[in-house]
């Protein structure tokens, strides 16, 4: 289990969710107030 | 914020019951990231005028482009539809238009007057009236508490776009990328069939 954990890259995952996750935010239009 | 989690999380279960891997998603190379970052950046900054409608804009401009990048990776084409589809009705109406009925079905109703009355604030996002074109495009859809949110067609697109992402780069297998084509000596071949080609020097 361990070594499964370690084989992953985790900095990229990070980037990859990262970069999934502000698209979302930027495209997506729903209304959800700031406050 | 719970819909984007809750998408992400999603995406990642079905991946598991798909057959996928956490880690295989770190195979998936996604190009010039940083335009998904200034885009949504863009629409954070609030400068007087008309400036936050350029920079709407703009912003949408940047993700199409961050979209069509990525478009050989799976997904990414449902993504992009769904952004010309905000971008669309956001264009021709200035701002993404919510219906009356969508906020009160989903539970905002006590935001209604946010739009109407704090609408500098809020220029992505306008109370919808009949002077708005394409309004199938716009926040008509309404998702109950817990989400309680107000969504779009091209909301559904890029949602399930991501996770269509997700769910597929799980799925792929470490000897894809081993598979990845290499070059030898002028020829394009799976890295497989390179190391089976007989060596011809010496």
């Amino acid at each position: 289990m361990r070594a499964k954990l370690r084989s992953v890259n985790w900095r990229y995952l990070l980037y990859t969710g990262a970069s999934l996750a502000t698209l979302l935010f930027a495209a997506g239009a729903r209304w959800k107030p700031k406050n | 914020m719970k819909l984007i989690l809750a998408t992400l999380l999603l995406a990642v279960v079905v991946g598991y019951l798909n057959g996928g891997r956490l880690s295989n998603l770190s195979h998936l190379r996604i190009r010039w990231a940083p335009l998904a970052l200034v885009g949504f950046a863009m629409q954070l900054v609030n400068p007087p005028g008309d400036w936050p409608l350029v920079m709407l804009l703009g912003s949408f401009v940047l993700l199409s482009i961050f979209a069509i990048a990525n478009i050989r990776t799976a997904g990414f084409a449902v993504i992009l539809i769904g952004v010309a589809m905000n971008f669309t009705v956001i264009a021709l109406n200035s701002g993404m238009p919510v219906s009356r009925q969508a906020l009160i079905a989903s539970g905002q109703a006590d935001t209604l007057g946010d739009l109407v009355n704090d609408a500098d604030s809020y220029v992505k996002h306008h109370l919808a009236d009949g002077d708005d074109r394409a309004l199938f495009l716009g926040d008509v859809i309404a998702l109950a508490p817990p989400i309680a949110q107000a969504v779009s067609v091209g909301d559904f697109y890029t949602y399930g776009g991501v996770a269509i992402v997700i769910v597929a780069a799980m799925k792929r297998r470490p000897d894809d990328v081993a598979d990845t084509v290499a070059v030898t000596e002028g020829a394009l071949l799976p890295r497989r069939a390179r190391d089976e080609v007989p060596s011809v020097s010496g």
